[in-house]
């Protein structure tokens, strides 16, 4: 397993909502998701995650619902709200622009 | 009904407790259910089922209670700000809806957005009132309950007790040394509106007031700008006069400029210091505007014998109890320092108590005319508020029934009673608020009106609407939205679905609600009161206008010129030429000022109705002594007058003749009614004699017998009067100019004015004063409850009348599918514009009767406030219940005719 890196503050929501852009998944679902995504290095507590998602449905950008798993097992499914995905586009956008100033300075050639 | 209070509460609980076990069984289920699916990803990945379920739980990042336990609070959380935000949300659509409802009917929306303005807004003007004149007190004064005002009580020589909170100001060096439970005690007088600022053409009237140097400490406040007075200042001789300037004249005539202090200004013709400047708004502890303050000049002299002309312009003492002593006490102790001190040598002065009163009563030591005002607008503008939620609680529940089938609807479709309740209570609260809004545009008038017009003496700081008035108004709205709202709500709630929805698109028939009966009576009865206080004031004023004083005060100006002091240096023999010149001046002129065109008559007195009373011993042949009545100072008023003086003031001739040329210098006198009575009763008085100032005095023989004329008071006991001829009694001198002008006596003034300056060049300033102007201040008790049981009752008759006429507009439109039955049937429609009237119009008919008798059993309150009108009055009880009938009959009227526009054929179609 490769090293775990922890999640910079202010991405998780990001993390998650770009994971139900695709579709409405429950909690492992989500962080599933997630760590195939990052290739292993997602390094966050499962019961962390719960409540990241409570606080984020408090905040509006997810909501939730119970319905079956395929397995038929009661589960907490989470959907984005139009909130959440314009949060989502608002946080993606600030950033590629934080990303770009970065290289630009950290790429700096001449002195 | 308390049972299922109870239950209601239980309920409430049981669901709170309920629902916070759902929420973490929720969050439990969701923790278990994450695990699960972990464990079956690890054993979908080979592992065997224990290890993936230990990995599943590592994975949790700490035990599983604790994760549990954590899931649990962040679920608990979740649930409380999405509640609060669904709650919002959903008081946000409901006021949405009541907004709708209310632009959906406009005509009902503004009858209830008015009347609510109306109610609230003079309720929050009123309270603003209130705040000042009785919760706030006087604006800088530190700690007011703790202060109190000195009264005097004395005997007077009927034995009826006299009260007075004018004191010699020997009495206050007294007490200032010798009373102990005070920690201070100032003495200060009220304002007088008659002290001339300024010279020549630029003088103007201004409002000053004295006061002892210790003054503004005792009060706890302090000048903005140089000093208070200092002792020596307090004395009569004194080098230099100064003065310490209000606010409000520092700004108008200093601009605010600080280096005001310092500068001199001609007060009175003389020149005075300006030493200080007083805070924003001070008026010491009495309400009325002060403009400027002079040191309280204390003179050593006689003992007390100013006693029980209860004159407002008398000194008063204010003192500050120490920590702990009670009001009783500290009067206790202020009789017995007085008593000890007193030297006067008059047994009944030397009786006499002193006691401490609240600032808020008025010169005779009752409650003053403001504070009396006051608490009546309050009552009065409740009873007004009251009656405005009653109608308006009759118009929402007529309309709740025009509602039945939507809330029956909404309550089909699932919607929970208690959701039902707040939608409608919120609705409530909408209305209330937008009448609140409209009521502050109401409150900033009637505050205006009421200030200007009942209160005009009182120095307002603050606009009518301050935080503190917004405060109240907030209170009694949201008090308005609650009382408007429970009883339709608790109704509309109520709906039985089933039967509401079967109606269908009817509403269910003439079911009579016994609460809006109840309501439409009850509104009449508080109008009823209202009126019929309006009639009984508006009765007392009226009896006053027509009182016969004895003389003609409207028609009378007494003028008073003014000269400047002489110039430093002038010569001793030229300073008496001038004062001897300046004390005949007036008779000098007074034949001159009879020839002047604008004047119809012209008179000289010592002593006229309202302008000061005298009296010297008298003595009557054959008798020890005279009688002596309760209105008098004992020995009889006597006046020394010119001869046209009866002509110029208006006194009536009854019997005999009066002065007359002839008389020349013979000793001769005019009697008034109750002397004659009293001392010659059953007698004509012409020829007996009276032996004036000394028993062994010459003959003055009464040649004639006037009416009775009031000394100072419209409610006074007759008192013995007699009238001398100017000039044979030397006590009686310094006579007043008394002018009867043709035309109104206020725009002559001007007139009088020139003329005496065109005589006399040099006079400073003429104070002139209708004599109705003295009298004015006496009616404003009556003046002012006319006006504000008027204007209170036109506001609740106008809500009555609303209230009748939208009732009876929605029952003609409720019952309009029986009137077209009816009419298809052959009724006529005269009939049934009867039969929707009969019930409105009974209903103010017994809230009328019910009105008059709380009228009635509450006139005791009353009847100590009227003039010579008895709270009972028929004519005015009778009058006013006639006019509630005849206005709610009018308001029944509109709205029934609406009766001949039911088409009959509509309503057998739905048939």
């Amino acid at each position: 397993m490769a090293d775990q890196l922890p999640v910079v503050r202010g991405t998780l929501d990001m993390l998650v909502l770009k994971a139900l852009s695709w579709k409405p998944m429950h909690a492992l679902e989500i962080i599933a998701w997630l760590e195939d995504r990052s290739g292993g290095r997602f390094g966050v507590d499962d019961s962390a995650l719960l409540q990241a998602f409570h606080r984020m449905e408090e905040k509006g950008l997810v909501a939730a619902s119970w319905a079956m798993t395929p397995k038929n097992r009661r589960a907490r499914y989470y959907r984005m709200t139009p909130k959440g995905r314009t949060h989502l586009k608002k946080e993606m956008d600030k950033l590629a622009e934080y990303n770009e100033m970065l290289s630009a300075i950290l790429g700096a050639e001449s002195p | 009904m308390r049972e299922s209070w109870i239950g209601g509460i239980k309920r409430a609980f049981a669901l709170a407790i309920r629902r916070m076990s759902v929420i973490h069984r929720d969050a439990d289920d969701e923790l278990s259910s994450l695990v699960e699916e972990r464990t079956d990803l690890l054993v979908e990945r080979g592992m065997s089922p224990d290890d993936a379920r230990a990995e599943a739980i590592r994975l949790l990042g700490k035990p599983l209670e604790d994760a549990s336990a954590d899931v649990r609070r962040s679920a608990e959380r979740r649930e409380r700000v999405m509640s609060i935000r669904e709650w919002l949300e959903e008081a946000r659509a409901d006021v949405l809806y009541a907004i709708r409802g209310l632009r959906r009917e406009m005509l009902f929306s503004s009858f209830i957005v008015v009347t609510l303005a109306l109610a609230i807004g003079v309720n929050a003007a009123m309270f603003g009132i209130v705040d000042r004149v009785l919760l706030r007190g006087p604006a800088h004064v530190v700690a007011p309950n703790r202060l109190v005002r000195i009264y005097w009580l004395v005997r007077g020589p009927a034995g009826e007790d006299r009260t007075s909170a004018a004191i010699d100001p020997h009495i206050y060096a007294n007490l200032e040394l010798e009373a102990k439970r005070f920690s201070g005690v100032a003495m200060y007088s009220r304002a007088s509106r008659f002290t001339v600022l300024g010279n020549g053409a630029s003088a103007r009237l201004i409002s000053a007031a004295s006061a002892t140097s210790n003054f503004l400490s005792l009060l706890g406040t302090r000048v903005i700008a140089g000093r208070f007075f200092v002792p020596e200042e307090q004395d009569m001789n004194a080098p230099q006069p100064v003065v310490v300037i209000g606010y409000g004249l520092w700004k108008r005539e200093f601009g605010g400029d600080l280096n005001a202090v310092g500068r001199s200004m001609i007060l009175d013709g003389r020149p005075v210091t300006i030493v200080g400047i007083a805070p924003e708004g001070f008026t010491g502890v009495e309400l009325e505007r002060v403009d400027l303050w002079t040191p309280m000049l204390l003179r050593s002299g006689p003992a007390a014998t100013h006693w029980g002309k209860g004159s407002s312009s008398g000194q008063s003492i204010v003192a500050r109890l120490k920590p702990g002593v009670t009001a009783d006490e500290a009067s206790k102790d202020a009789t017995d320092a007085y008593r000890r001190t007193y030297d006067g040598g008059n047994k009944k002065l030397a009786e006499a108590k002193l006691f401490g009163g609240p600032l808020t009563a008025g010169v005779t030591g009752s409650e003053s005319v403001e504070t009396r005002v006051s608490r009546w607008l309050v009552g009065l503008s409740a009873i007004v508020l009251l009656a405005a939620c009653a109608n308006i609680v009759n118009l929402l529940l007529a309309r709740s029934v025009r509602r039945r089938r939507e809330m029956a609807v909404r309550l089909a479709l699932g919607a929970g009673r208690a959701r039902l309740l707040r939608l409608l209570l919120t609705s409530s609260m909408t209305i209330s608020i937008a009448g609140a809004l409209v009521g502050l545009a109401v409150a900033a008038l009637a505050g205006k009106l009421v200030r200007y017009v009942l209160l005009p003496d009182v120095d307002w700081t603050t606009g009518p609407i301050d935080v503190r008035v917004l405060a109240y108004a907030t209170v009694i709205t949201i008090f308005t939205g609650i009382v408007i709202g429970v009883l339709p709500a608790l109704k509309a709630s109520r709906v039985d679905v089933s039967s509401a929805l079967k109606a269908g698109g009817r509403e269910g028939g003439g079911n009579r609600s016994v609460i809006r009966s109840g309501l439409v009576a009850g509104q009449a009865v508080l109008a009823m009161i209202l009126l019929v206080g309006a009639g009984l004031f508006a009765r007392s004023l009226n009896r006053i206008r027509h009182l016969d004083l004895g003389a003609q005060t409207d028609r009378v100006v007494v003028l008073e010129p003014r000269w400047s002091r002489l110039p430093a240096g002038t010569s001793d023999s030229i300073r008496k030429l001038e004062a001897a010149r300046r004390a005949s001046f007036a008779a000098d002129i007074v034949d001159r000022l009879r020839a002047t065109p604008g004047v119809e008559n012209a008179a000289l007195a010592v002593g006229m109705p309202f302008g000061g009373a005298f009296a010297v011993s008298l003595f009557v042949p054959g008798r020890d002594s005279l009688p002596r009545l309760p209105g008098g100072f004992g020995d009889p008023e006597v006046s020394a007058v010119s001869r046209e003086y009866f002509a110029t003031v208006g006194t009536r001739l009854l019997r005999g003749r009066l002065f007359a040329r002839e008389d020349g210098s013979s000793r001769v006198a005019l009697v008034n009614e109750t002397m004659a009575k009293t001392i010659w009763p059953g007698r004509e008085p012409i020829g007996e004699c009276l032996l004036i100032a000394k028993r062994d005095a010459a003959c003055t023989r009464v040649i004639g017998v006037v009416q009775n004329a009031r000394r100072s008071r419209l409610r006074e006991d007759p008192s013995m009067h007699y009238y001398i001829q100017l000039g044979q009694e030397s006590s009686l001198s310094d006579p007043d100019l008394i002018v009867r002008p043709r035309g109104d006596a206020h725009s002559s003034i001007r007139l009088l004015r020139d003329a005496l300056l065109r005589i006399d060049p040099t006079i400073r300033y003429v104070g002139a004063t209708v004599l109705q102007d003295r009298v004015e201040p006496q009616t404003r008790a009556w003046r002012i409850g006319a006006m504000m049981f008027s204007l209170f009752a036109v506001l609740a008759l106008v809500v009555a009348a609303v209230g009748t006429f939208s009732v009876v507009a929605y029952l003609v439109e409720q019952r309009n599918h029986e009137i077209g039955v009816r009419l298809a049937l052959g009724a006529r429609a005269g009939n049934l514009i009867t039969l929707m009237m009969r019930g409105p119009i009974a209903l103010s008919a017994i809230g009328a009767l019910g009105g008059a008798a709380v009228a009635l059993a509450g006139s005791r309150i009353v009847a100590s406030l009227l003039f010579d009108t008895s709270p009972q009055d028929p004519v005015v009880i009778g009058g006013v219940a006639a006019l509630l009938i005849a206005v709610s009959a009018v308001a029944s009227t509109l709205p029934a005719l609406r009766v001949r526009h039911v088409d009959p054929m509509e309503a057998l179609r739905d048939e």
